[in-house]
Parts: C-alpha cells; structure tokens; sequence
C-alpha cells in the first residue's frame, strides 16, 4: 500500500493495480470514507480541490452518496 | 364445587410435577442446577424471559433447553400424562408459584422449541403481566413451535411478538391476551409490545392507541390524530434503531427478524426520547422522504419540491434561498449561534472536513445527547441514529466556538449521503448546518467520557 497523494483532508492510495480516495467527506457523524476510483480519476482528483471535489462527486452519484 | 375440582386437580397436578422434579433432579450434576431447570423451564417459562434481548446466546441457550427437557427429563412421562398437557391446569399452578420464581427466572434462557416440539409459554403474574418478549425464529416446522401463548391474568399485557419465517405449520396454537404471531412474508403484521398505558409504538413517536391494516401495510393512529403507515421492504430487518425523532421503519420481509428491541428497551427509550417531534414520511429506496403527498417539512417544503431536490445530482441541487425563505434561514442559523459541534469516531489530523464544508450541531443539542448518553457509547449512537459501533469505541467531539460560513446545506456537500433532505434537519430530526471546514486551531477535540 502506498501513499501517492495526501492533503489536509484526502489521502490517494495506492493497493496493487487499485487507486483509493480515502477523505473526510464532513458528515455530521463520523466523516471519514473510502472510495475505490480509476487511475485517471486518481490523478484528476491531485490536480485541485475543485478536482477532487468533482472525482469524489462522480462516484458518490453511482453509488447512490 | 368447580372451584374444589380445580384445587384438587392443581393439588394433584402439583404433586405429579414435584414428582417429576424430583425425578428430574436426580439427573443434574447439583442442587442448583435442578432448582434453575424447576424455575425457568418449566414453573415460569415465560418469565424466564421477560425483559430479555434476543441474541444468538439465547437462541443456543433455547434450542439446548427444549433438547435438555427431551433427553434428560424424557418427556413421555410428560406428554403422556394428560393432567400436565391441560394448558388451564398448569396455567393455575404456574399462577400459584409465579410471585416467587419470577426474580431468579428474569436472565434464563428462553423455552423455545427448535423444531417440532412444542411448548407452553406463561406470563404467570397475579397482577398485571407486561413481558416485552419476542422469538425470533426462521424454520419449517411440522408442528407448532408454541403450543399456547398466556398473559397469566384477564387484565394482563404478555407482550409477545413472534417473527416468522417459516412454511408449514402455525407458529402458535393458542393465543390468549396480548401476542401475537405474524409470519414474515405474504400479509405480514407485527403487533407491538404493549403496556398498562395502552400501545407503544418503539420509537420516539410515542404510543399509538389502535393499529391496522391498509393493504399490507400497518397504519397507526396515534393520540393526536396523526395516522402512520408504515413502510414495506423487500429487505431483511437486523436491528430496529429506536432513535430520538426518528420514525421507525417496521418494514414487510421474507426473511426472518433477527433482533428487535424488548418490549422494556423499547418502553424505556420511548419515554427518554423528548421532545417528541412529529416525522411524516413515504418511503423510497427504504428511507423516509419527510411529506406526504403535498404535505409540508419541517422547513415548510411540499414533498413534490423534496423528491425534485433529491432527484438531481450532487453538484447540481439548487441552493437553499431559492426554495426556503430568508425569514425561515435566518431563524434556522441562529439556533447555531452558540457554537457548533460534530461528533466522530476518531479526531481529525488536519482541516476538519474537506473544502465544500462540513456538518455541524449545535453545541446545546451535542451537549444534550451526550449527557443523555452518560458515557455509554451505544446509547450514543443510539441517540444519533447510528448502527450500533459506527463511533467506535472512544468517540470524540470537535467544537467549534467561531464558526465561519455558517449557512443551510445545499445537498452538493461531499458530506450529504444518501439520507440527506433538504430544510437543515436530518432525517432523523436533528438540527444540522454547514459551516467552512475548521483548520487546526479553529476546532477543539474533546473525548466524549
């Protein structure tokens, strides 16, 4: 498991051929979560806040938040 | 003379069982193990488990009872004596005994049959009985599983629910005041415990004075009025959550219920849950979307403009103003005035939450839960809604004195799930806004003792 990104509130982690955005999403309770992105995305999402913030978007409108 | 009939019947019955006892004694390794099989299988079986929790101990420790009383105790003697199969006989006699074998029987296991035995449940109580006890159970039986289900007396309240799952025979035999035994699929009905003081629905809603059916719906009526129905599922139910404002969900299953709140957990946390707020709901996708039909949220929006908000994707829902007036965002903001907090399962390393903002409390209703919780961190997250462990074993909270950018959530937040609606209340009713995510130095984290 390697760590290829991290800021004050994200972390991109690296598991074998697996990208991970673990992130502190805010919730009201308990806000720390994972999701298994792309490569792509993984990348997109080191770009900028707001591309962060978009990648993260993506996958919580497939899995329904 | 019916009555001399009756006591001279008890009185032999009395002593066939003393014999049987005693017999029964000489097979367990001591005293004491014999005095517990007199008290919890077979003198007060129902009491053994009132107020009891349903687990997979109990389960075990249940199937183990039925099997002990088949191969240790052999119950031909038992079955083939007729005065011990009259239910009304030992329902006397078990009267008799009740007030004194009612203390020591409170922790036994349940008397529940595992397959097709069957068994006599008594409440036994002279006074008024009221037994939170539900069986969970999921099998095909050929035989019923209960024979006979008692409250003990006319006034009393054995509140029993049998959830179901089985194919063949029906689960009880006989019922007599306060049980009931739905099967959990088809036309499925769960009737609730019930007290002295009429219903109790196991929630914080309060009790409901009468239920019944709209298809295969349960349609409450509570004191005020108020009419709920409760939602259908497909979905197995593992947990009932009673939560503070929270609109329990009872949902229609084909597989079995695995555990629900006792009749005295369920009672308990009614009565603690104040103030009681009212939550009117539809359910979609299992969740409760607040209002019905055209009728109002808390925030004073129709469910047509809830389900419109809800339906368009994070990153495009409208922002608050153009559907919530400025009076009612402004009266909301300033319950937040005081300061803000959140409640997590682990202290946060940097920015706590990420740049689109974070949910907050106020302070006073942080303050409010964790005092109700009394360090007990289930009870926490009881109070929070939160599926039991979800805080972890040493949660903390993260207060924030002076927050910036305190404004009404808009539903783009990284942090608004699945459940969230639109109006700055959870789904469960609490208070909640957005505020600019706190760096390290805007927030302080205090462990919740």
């Amino acid at each position: 498991m390697e760590i290829v990104y991290k800021n004050d509130w994200m972390q991109i982690i690296k598991k074998g051929e697996q990208y991970i955005i673990r992130y502190n999403s805010g919730d009201l309770i308990n806000s720390i979560r994972e999701i298994k992105v792309l490569k792509a995305d993984a990348l997109k999402a080191q770009k900028s806040e707001q591309s962060a913030y978009e990648v993260i978007l993506k996958y919580q409108n497939l899995y329904n938040g | 003379m019916k009555t001399l009939i009756k006591n001279s019947l008890q009185g032999r019955l009395h002593a066939i069982l003393e014999t049987i006892l005693c017999w029964c004694h000489c097979c367990y390794r001591d005293d004491a193990e014999a005095q517990a099989f007199k008290q919890y299988y077979f003198w007060q079986p129902f009491q053994a488990f009132a107020g009891g929790y349903i687990s997979g101990g109990i389960m075990g420790g249940t199937a183990a009872g039925i099997g002990g009383l088949r191969s240790q105790y052999n119950t031909d003697n038992l079955n083939n004596t007729d005065n011990l199969n009259n239910t009304n006989n030992l329902y006397n006699l078990n009267r008799q005994l009740a007030d004194t074998a009612m203390q020591t029987a409170q922790t036994a296991p349940l008397p529940l049959a595992a397959g097709s035995e069957s068994v006599n449940l008594y409440s036994g109580n002279s006074s008024n009985a009221n037994n939170g006890v539900v069986l969970p159970w999921a099998g095909n039986i050929t035989a019923p599983m209960v024979n006979s289900v008692n409250s003990g007396n006319a006034s009393g309240n054995g509140g029993v629910v049998f959830p179901w799952a089985g194919n063949t025979a029906p689960l009880v035999n006989s019922v007599n005041s306060g049980v009931v035994a739905p099967k959990l699929e088809g036309d499925n009905t769960i009737t609730l415990p019930r007290g002295t003081e009429g219903n109790y629905l196991p929630t914080a809603r309060g009790r409901y004075l009468t239920i019944a059916k709209m298809g295969n719906r349960d349609l409450m009526v509570m004191p005020n009025g108020d009419l709920i129905l409760m939602p259908e599922t497909t979905k197995a139910i593992t947990t009932i959550p009673v939560t503070s404002n929270a609109l329990t969900v009872i949902p229609k299953t084909t597989k079995a219920i695995t555990t629900l709140p006792t009749y005295e957990q369920t009672l308990q946390q009614a009565n603690q849950a104040t103030p009681y707020k009212e939550v009117r709901g539809e359910v979609e996708n299992n969740n409760i979307t607040e209002g019905v039909g055209d009728s109002l949220n808390r925030a004073g929006m129709p469910k047509t403009k809830v389900d419109e908000i809800l339906k368009t994707p994070k990153g495009s829902r409208p922002d608050p103003t153009s559907y919530l007036s400025a009076e009612y965002t402004q009266n909301h903001i300033s319950k937040f005035n005081d300061g803000v907090t959140k409640i997590v399962a682990q202290a946060p390393t940097g920015t706590a939450g990420p740049p689109s903002g974070t949910f907050v409390m106020p302070s006073s209703i942080a303050d409010d839960l964790i005092a109700q919780a009394g360090g007990n961190v289930s009870k926490l997250e009881q109070l929070l809604g939160l599926p039991k462990g979800s805080l972890g074993t040493r949660p903390v909270r993260i207060d924030i004195a002076n927050p910036t950018g305190l404004r009404l959530p808009n539903g783009n937040e990284l942090g608004a799930n699945s459940q969230w609606i639109p109006g700055g209340y959870t789904s469960g009713g609490l208070l909640e806004a957005i505020i600019d995510s706190p760096r390290i130095g805007q927030y302080i984290v205090t462990p919740i003792e």
